[in-house]
This record gives C-alpha cells, sequence and structure tokens, in this order.
C-alpha cells in the first residue's frame, strides 16, 4: 500500500505532463497552420508581382473571404479566385458568385505589373459583362520600377 | 528484463515536447506579426457600362482622356492628355492644373494592348494624386465623345 502511494501519483502526474505538452504542442500546430494558410500570398502560376505606385489607398475589403478577386499573371492567364479560367468564361463565374446577394459587388484585379494591357482589357470586358462597375486594382506601395529607370 | 519490462518501473526515453512548443510560439507571434503589419493598397476605377457612359459623357465640354500609347520594345510609352503629348513627369501637374476648375473630377484612361499594366497603374495612380475622384477605364479603342 505504500509502495503504491509513492509512485502512482508520480506516473500519473507525468503521464498528465506529457499529455498536456502533446496536446499543446498540437494545438500551438495547427494554430500556426492556420497564420501559415492566411499569409501565404497568391500562388498563380508563376506568381504575380503586383504594380508599384506611390499613392495607393489601404484597403479592407480585399480582405473579405468572400472578395471577387480576378487575377491577371504576366502570360496572361486568368484566374477567378485561385481557379484558372478561359477569359470567355469569367463573365458567367462572376454572375454565378453574384446571385449570392451578401456578395461586395465591385471585383479586385490583381495582375501583374508586367502583365499586357491587353489582356487585362479582356479580363475587364469579362468583368463588365457581369454588371460590375467598380473595380479596385491591387497595388503595393513604392517607387514605379519602370519609370525610375 | 522481462520482469522489468511488465513491471512498468523502467519506462522507454520520451520526447521532451517543450522546446517544440516554444519554437511554434515564436513562429505564431511571427505570422500574427507578418499579418498585422501587410495592409493591402489598392487603386480604385470604374468600367463604364455602354449605356452609362453614354450619359454620363454627354453634356461635359470636354472629357479627359489620358491615354498611354505603346512605342517601341523595353521603351516606356508614352502618354497623352486628349491627344496631346505629355512627358510622364509632367502628368501629375498637368492634370492638376485641368482639375483644379472643374467641378466633374473624372478622367478616362485607356491603353494600347501592348502597354504593360505598370503604366497604366502609374496612369491611374497619377490621376488620383492629381485630383481625380472616378477613373474610368475605356476597354473598346474606340473615341470618346468631347475627346
Amino acid at each position: 500500500m505504500q509502495w503504491k502511494s509513492r509512485t502512482s501519483p508520480r506516473l500519473f502526474s507525468d503521464l498528465n505532463t506529457l499529455q498536456f505538452s502533446s496536446v499543446m504542442a498540437m494545438v500551438v500546430f495547427v494554430v500556426l497552420l492556420v497564420f501559415m494558410t492566411i499569409t501565404t500570398p497568391y500562388h498563380h502560376g508563376g506568381g504575380v508581382n503586383l504594380p508599384r505606385v506611390l499613392h495607393p489607398v489601404a484597403m479592407r475589403g480585399a480582405d473579405r473571404e468572400d472578395a471577387m478577386k480576378v487575377a491577371i499573371t504576366r502570360d496572361g492567364k486568368v484566374y477567378f479566385g485561385t481557379e484558372q479560367v478561359h477569359v470567355a468564361d469569367l463573365t458567367a463565374k462572376i454572375e454565378d458568385r453574384l446571385k449570392d446577394r451578401e456578395v461586395e459587388r465591385k471585383v479586385y484585379i490583381v495582375a501583374d505589373m508586367r502583365a499586357r494591357w491587353g489582356g487585362v482589357k479582356l479580363a475587364l470586358d469579362g468583368v463588365r459583362s457581369a454588371g460590375i462597375i467598380r473595380v479596385a486594382f491591387l497595388a503595393d506601395e513604392g517607387r514605379s520600377p519602370m519609370l525610375s529607370r | 528484463m522481462a520482469f522489468s519490462m511488465t513491471s512498468g518501473g523502467a519506462r522507454g526515453p520520451q520526447i521532451n515536447v517543450t522546446p517544440l512548443i516554444d519554437v511554434l510560439l515564436t513562429l505564431i507571434i511571427m505570422f500574427m506579426l507578418v499579418v498585422s503589419m501587410d495592409k493591402e493598397y489598392q487603386e480604385k476605377a470604374q468600367i463604364p457600362q455602354p449605356d452609362q457612359k453614354q450619359t454620363a459623357v454627354e453634356g461635359q465640354s470636354r472629357t479627359i482622356v489620358i491615354q498611354v500609347v505603346w512605342t517601341t520594345k523595353d521603351q516606356p510609352p508614352t502618354v497623352k492628355i486628349n491627344q496631346e503629348d505629355v512627358r510622364w513627369e509632367d502628368l501629375e501637374t498637368r492634370l492638376a492644373k485641368i482639375y483644379l476648375t472643374r467641378a466633374e473630377k473624372v478622367a478616362f484612361v485607356r491603353g494600347d494592348a501592348d502597354v504593360d499594366f505598370q503604366y497604366v497603374a502609374d496612369a491611374i495612380d497619377l490621376a488620383h494624386h492629381a485630383g481625380v475622384q472616378r477613373v474610368g477605364l475605356l476597354t473598346k479603342d474606340r473615341m470618346v465623345d468631347g475627346e
């Protein structure tokens, strides 16, 4: 009886500590994964280098989960959200999203600084055909790399 | 040996997860800082619907169209205000002068298809900074009334 009273609580405590540490490690790991997901930038094919302009406006709307984002990569590929789409299908995709009344009637354009304006125009035509008037181009703050050459 | 295993007295080596938690917590703090510091910026613009554009443009004495014109490969495009050549450095001051006396601070931006998007973004940005409140993007190549 004496033997039990000395070792059993210690073993129990060791097990508890071990379990607590493991659970804690798991929780922290999950939280870390969430933050990593949030901070992961766009991965549209080769990625998008945003244009750099001197006086952009800070915004919050694009952070919304339901924000409609259209990305145009340097090689002219078009993405709606994270899905690559043909530019001709863009209107239908946006119209489909607009069926949800909660969605902001604004499209955020994430275009690469070296994307041809012709390609961006095609995407904008698709956006306009869906009845959208307001667009916002995502940009980085800084001196234009091309004009400062 | 078999006796000691079954008795539960000697347990195998255990991983100490405390340093792991420390590392993970440090990473979380770093990611939280990145999230809070990483602001997103935008340049607002509008793409006028065909019928609305007609009514918006009519009645204005002279519509301002900023045109970004492709020149040659690897050369910056030229910029024009209503067909008049302007240097990129002077674009903002010229626009500021124009819109100083205007009540409706609306401008249109048109670009050649081969122009890099960066230059169009520059034109929109400079127009906003010069006092233009609404920038309309012309995606068709036709002329605008009053241009």
